[in-house]
C-alpha cells in the first residue's frame, strides 16, 4: 500500500543552510516534494562534521545525511544568469521557499521576498534569520553559541559560580527550524485558501528566548533575574544521582508543587533503605525545607546509597512502577538500545545504494496515522536531481 | 482582517508545559482555543510561580499567562457524565481535540480518538504520551526535565570532565515537544484542507525529543563513536569559547570559524601579537591550545564591558554574542524590545510580559490577541453561543456541580 504524506502536492524550494535546514526536512518526511537548490559547490549543510568514514566531502557529511532525507537536490548558480532563470522557473512552480542565513548574504544572491514575488505572488517565503529581518543586530553574525547566549538560554546552564554553558546540538537552529515550520505552515495552509504567499520572517534569537520557561516572567513580575543551577540538586529529589552504571534523573516536585502522591510513592520505594524512615517526617512534602542544604545533603546520601549498585534501568523500572518520576540519564548508546524505541520500530533503515549500504536512522517525532511521517530516500547527491528537475518543469511548462 | 488559522477551534485538554505551547502558536494565529479546566483541578502551571505581586492565586500565574495567550477557559466537571456530554458537544463542533494526560485518561472519559471519531469523524485528534501509547512504558510518566534527560540532551549538555547540566530548564517543554506537536496539527489541518480526512496523531515526547539529538544519534548508528560533551567547544573551531568580562558573572561568547576571522579578531582585540604565537598559528594548534587561547584572550575581554566586546568582533565580522541574562533581553535588547516581548493587560495580574510569536507573517500576521483566560472565565459565553444553552440550563448545571 502506498500512501501520501499528510503534504503530497506541496513543492518547497529549500535554500536553507545549517540554520534553517531542519524546516525542510520536517516537511520532506511529511510528503512535501522538497528541493534544495544547491551552488556548485554544495550547501555548507555538507561541510559539516562528523563525516562517513572520517572522510570529508560533498556526500559524506552525516548531518547533511539526517537533514537533508527526503528531499532532492539541483544544482543553480545564482551568480549566473543561467541559475537565476532556473530558480525562477523552479519558484514559479513551488508554493514555498525557505532561505536561512544573514539577512545581507541573502540579498546578495537576489533572494528578497520582493524579488521572488514577483515571479510567483502565491509564494509562502520563509526567512530564518539570526536576529530576524528588521532587528537592530539584523547583519550581525551568528553562530549556535552566539544565538544560545544573545538568546538568553545559555545564561540559565553551567556551573554556578562559574561559566555559563551551551546546550548540545545546534538547539538555536533546532528552535529556528521549528518555528520556521510552524510558520510556513500556517502561511501554506491560508494560501491554500487565498492563493496568496507571504513572507514568513523568523528570528531565531527569538525562537531562543521563547525557551527560558518562566525567566522573563520572574523578571517581570517579581524583579528576579534568574540564575543557572548547575548539576546540584535543586532541592532534595530533583536533580542527578550517581548510580552503578551513570546517573539517574529523579523529579519530585513538579511544576505546580504537589508532591504528597510522588513523595510517598518515593519513601515507599525506600522503605528498606537504611535511615530512609527520615523521609517519613511531612516536613519534607514542604518545598522549602526541601531546598535547604540540610535537606538536600540528608537526601542526597540516603538516596545515593539506594541508587549507587544498581543500574539506570533498574532504577527507572522499578521506581516508575510505584509511580516516582525517575528516568535514566541517556547516552547515545542507551537510545541505540531503548527499549522503548525498539519496541515501537522507531528506528527505520534508509538506503544508500551507492554505498552499497543501508543505515538505521532515528524516527519519526510524529505518528500521524493517515498519512505517516516517513524517510522517502536518504538526502541526495549534489545536483542529483538537476537533470530530472529540468525535464518536469519542461514538462510543466509545456502543458 | 482574517487571521489565517480564522475558523479552525481547538478543544485543548492540554495542561502543563509541553500542550499549552503547542497550541499557543495556533491561537495567537486566529484558532479559537478552548482550554477545559476545571475549578477543582486547574492547569498545574496556575499554581505555579512566578505570581504578580508575588502573590499566589490561580489567575496569577506568569508560567501559566506566558502559554496561554489568545485562549479562552471554560470549566467542566469531568467526573459527570453532564460534564462529559458537554465536552462532546464541543468536540463535535471542533476541528482539532489535543491532550498530553497519560495514556488511557482521555478513555476513562469516553473520548478516546475512536469514540471522538464517531463524534466528528474528520476531528484531528492528538495525543502528547510522554513515552508513547503503545511499548512498554506506556505507563511511565516524564515531564520536560525528566525528558531532557530521558532524550539524551542532558547528557551531552556540560564540560567534558564534569558532571553534565543540561538546560537548566524543561527544554523540551518549550521547543522540542510542542513545535513538532504544532507542525504535526497544522499538516494534518493542511491534509485535511485538501482531502476532507481528518485523522489521529500520536507525539510521544520522548520520541519527539530524542529528534533534537537526531544528528548525533544518526552518527553514533552510522560510525560507532558518541559525540560527548565538550562545553562551548565543538571541536573543530577555535577560540569557540564563553569567555569573562568586566563586572560580575558578566560573559561572551566569540566564534571564529576560519583563519581570516581569527586574523580579524586579533586585530579587533588590539593584539596584532597573537597571530604570530605558533600556539595560535593555525585552526589545528589553537584546537590543540585551547585552555591557553581562552585564558590569553581573557586577558583582553575581562577587563572589557561584554556589549564593548560583542561590537568590536561583530565590527571585525567576527560572530560574537553578550551572554544575556533575562533582565538584559528584557531591558537592553533593542531588537527584542521592537520584535518580541509584548506587554498585555491582564485583568487580575495587570499589565504583564508575554512571548510574542518568534515568526511574524507579512499579510496575514498573527500575534498575541488577548491576554491568558481567569480560570473557567468563557464558561458561559462558550455553553451559550457554541451549544445554545439557556442562561436557566447553564445555571442547572453549575448547581449540580458540572461546572465546577
Amino acid at each position: 500500500m502506498t500512501t501520501q504524506g499528510a503534504l503530497a502536492g506541496l513543492r518547497v524550494l529549500d535554500l536553507a543552510d545549517e540554520l534553517g535546514v531542519y524546516t525542510g526536512k520536517l516537511l520532506a518526511d511529511l510528503g512535501a516534494d522538497v528541493i534544495c537548490v544547491e551552488p556548485p559547490g554544495g550547501s555548507p549543510v555538507r561541510r559539516l562534521p562528523p563525516f562517513y568514514r572520517g572522510q570529508p566531502g560533498a556526500e559524506a557529511s552525516l548531518f547533511h545525511w539526517w537533514m537533508n532525507t527526503s528531499k532532492r537536490s539541483v544544482v543553480a548558480d545564482l551568480d549566473t544568469g543561467d541559475g537565476r532563470r532556473f530558480l525562477h522557473d523552479l519558484v514559479r512552480s513551488a508554493q514555498v521557499l525557505i532561505t536561512s542565513g544573514s539577512p545581507a548574504a541573502l540579498a546578495r544572491c537576489g533572494l528578497t521576498y520582493q524579488g521572488l514575488a514577483e515571479v510567483n505572488p502565491g509564494l509562502v517565503m520563509t526567512m530564518i534569520t539570526p536576529f530576524g529581518l528588521d532587528g537592530a543586530l539584523a547583519d550581525y553574525a551568528a553562530d549556535d553559541l552566539v544565538l544560545l547566549a544573545m538568546g538568553g538560554l545559555m545564561y540559565l546552564a553551567g556551573y554556578p559560580g562559574e561559566h555559563p554553558t551551551a546546550v548540545y546540538g545546534y538547539q538555536s537552529y533546532l528552535a529556528g527550524s521549528l518555528f520556521g515550520a510552524v510558520g510556513t505552515m500556517i502561511a501554506a495552509y491560508e494560501a491554500a485558501e487565498s492563493g496568496l504567499g507571504q513572507l514568513v520572517d523568523v528570528s531565531i534569537q527569538e525562537a531562543v528566548a521563547h525557551a527560558l520557561e518562566s525567566a522573563a516572567q520572574q523578571y517581570d513580575l517579581n524583579g528576579v533575574v534568574r540564575q543557572r543551577t548547575g548539576a546540584n540538586q535543586q532541592g532534595a529529589g530533583f536533580g542527578l544521582y550517581p548510580c552503578q552504571d551513570g546517573l539517574v534523573f529523579l523529579a519530585i516536585g513538579l511544576v505546580g508543587g504537589q508532591v504528597e502522591g510522588t513523595w510517598r510513592a518515593l519513601t515507599n520505594w525506600l522503605a528498606d533503605v537504611p535511615e530512609a524512615e527520615i523521609l517519613n517526617d511531612p516536613r519534607w512534602l514542604d518545598g522549602q525545607f526541601r531546598g535547604t542544604a540540610d535537606a538536600e545533603r540528608t537526601f542526597y546520601e540516603i538516596f545515593s546509597r539506594f541508587t549507587r549498585d544498581k543500574t539506570k534501568r533498574e532504577l527507572y523500572r522499578s521506581g516508575q512502577a510505584l509511580g516516582v518520576t525517575i528516568c535514566p540519564v541517556c547516552t547515545l548508546d542507551d537510545l541505540a538500545h531503548d527499549e522503548q524505541l525498539l519496541a515501537r520500530d522507531f528506528f527505520v533503515r534508509v538506503d544508500h545504494p551507492e554505498l552499497g549500504a543501508s543505515f538505521l536512522y532515528p524516527g519519526a517525532p510524529y505518528r500521524l496515522q493517515r498519512t505517516p511521517w516517513r524517510i522517502s530516500h536518504r538526502a541526495p547527491l549534489l545536483g542529483e536531481h538537476t537533470a530530472q528537475l529540468r525535464d518536469e518543469l519542461e514538462q510543466e511548462a509545456a502543458r | 482582517m482574517n487571521l489565517p488559522l480564522a475558523g479552525i477551534r481547538v478543544t485543548d485538554f492540554t495542561w502543563m508545559g509541553a500542550g499549552p505551547f503547542a497550541t499557543k502558536p495556533l491561537a495567537d494565529h486566529g484558532a479559537d482555543v478552548i482550554k477545559i479546566e476545571s475549578m477543582a483541578k486547574p492547569d498545574l502551571t496556575r499554581l505555579a510561580p512566578p505570581f504578580a505581586g508575588g502573590r499566589p492565586g490561580v489567575n496569577r500565574s506568569g508560567y501559566f499567562a506566558n502559554r496561554n495567550s489568545s485562549k479562552t477557559s471554560i470549566s467542566l466537571n469531568m467526573k459527570t457524565p453532564q460534564g462529559r456530554d458537554l465536552a462532546r458537544r464541543l468536540i463535535a463542533r471542533s476541528d482539532v481535540v489535543i491532550n498530553n494526560f497519560r495514556p488511557g485518561a482521555m478513555a476513562r472519559w469516553g473520548l478516546d480518538y475512536r469514540a471522538v471519531a464517531s463524534l466528528r469523524p474528520d476531528i484531528i485528534y492528538v495525543d502528547m504520551p510522554a513515552d508513547g501509547t503503545e511499548g512498554p512504558r506506556t505507563s511511565y510518566g516524564g515531564f520536560g526535565a525528566s525528558i531532557a534527560a530521558l532524550c539524551g540532551l542532558h547528557e551531552l549538555s556540560g564540560d567534558s570532565d564534569r558532571l553534565p547540566v543540561g538546560t537548566g530548564t524543561n527544554y523540551p517543554d518549550h521547543i522540542l515537544n510542542p513545535l513538532h506537536t504544532a507542525t504535526a496539527v497544522i499538516a494534518a489541518l493542511y491534509h485535511r484542507r485538501r482531502t476532507g480526512q481528518g485523522q489521529y496523531i500520536e507525539v510521544a515526547q520522548f520520541e519527539s525529543s530524542v529528534n533534537g539529538v537526531a544528528a548525533a544519534l544518526l552518527a553514533y548508528n552510522v560510525t560507532g563513536q558518541a559525540a560527548r560533551r565538550q562545553g562551548n567547544r565543538d571541536g573543530h573551531h577555535a577560540p569557540r569559547a564563553v569567555l569573562r568580562c568586566a563586572g560580575p558573572d558578566r560573559w561572551c561568547v566569540i566564534s571564529v570559524r576560519g583563519q581570516a576571522d581569527w586574523a580579524a579578531l586579533c586585530q579587533a582585540a588590539g593584539h596584532p601579537e597573537w597571530l604570530d604565537d605558533p600556539r595560535f598559528a593555525d585552526v589545528g594548534q589553537r584546537l590543540a591550545h585551547q585552555d591557553e587561547l581562552e585564558a590569553v584572550m581573557e586577558t583582553w575581554t575581562s577587563g572589557m564591558d561584554r556589549y564593548d566586546v560583542m561590537a568590536a568582533c561583530q565590527a571585525a565580522g567576527v560572530a560574537a554574542g553578550v551572554v544575556q541574562t533575562t533582565q538584559d533581553l528584557i531591558d537592553r535588547d533593542p531588537g527584542l524590545r521592537a520584535r518580541h516581548w509584548e506587554y498585555l493587560d491582564h485583568p487580575e495580574m495587570g499589565r504583564s510580559l508575554y512571548d510574542a510569536p518568534p515568526f511574524k507573517l507579512s499579510r496575514t500576521p498573527g500575534g498575541l490577541r488577548r491576554p491568558a483566560p481567569l480560570l473557567g472565565a468563557d464558561t458561559d459565553h462558550v455553553l451559550r453561543t457554541d451549544l445554545g444553552l439557556s442562561g436557566a440550563e447553564i445555571d442547572g448545571y453549575r448547581q449540580a456541580g458540572v461546572l465546577a
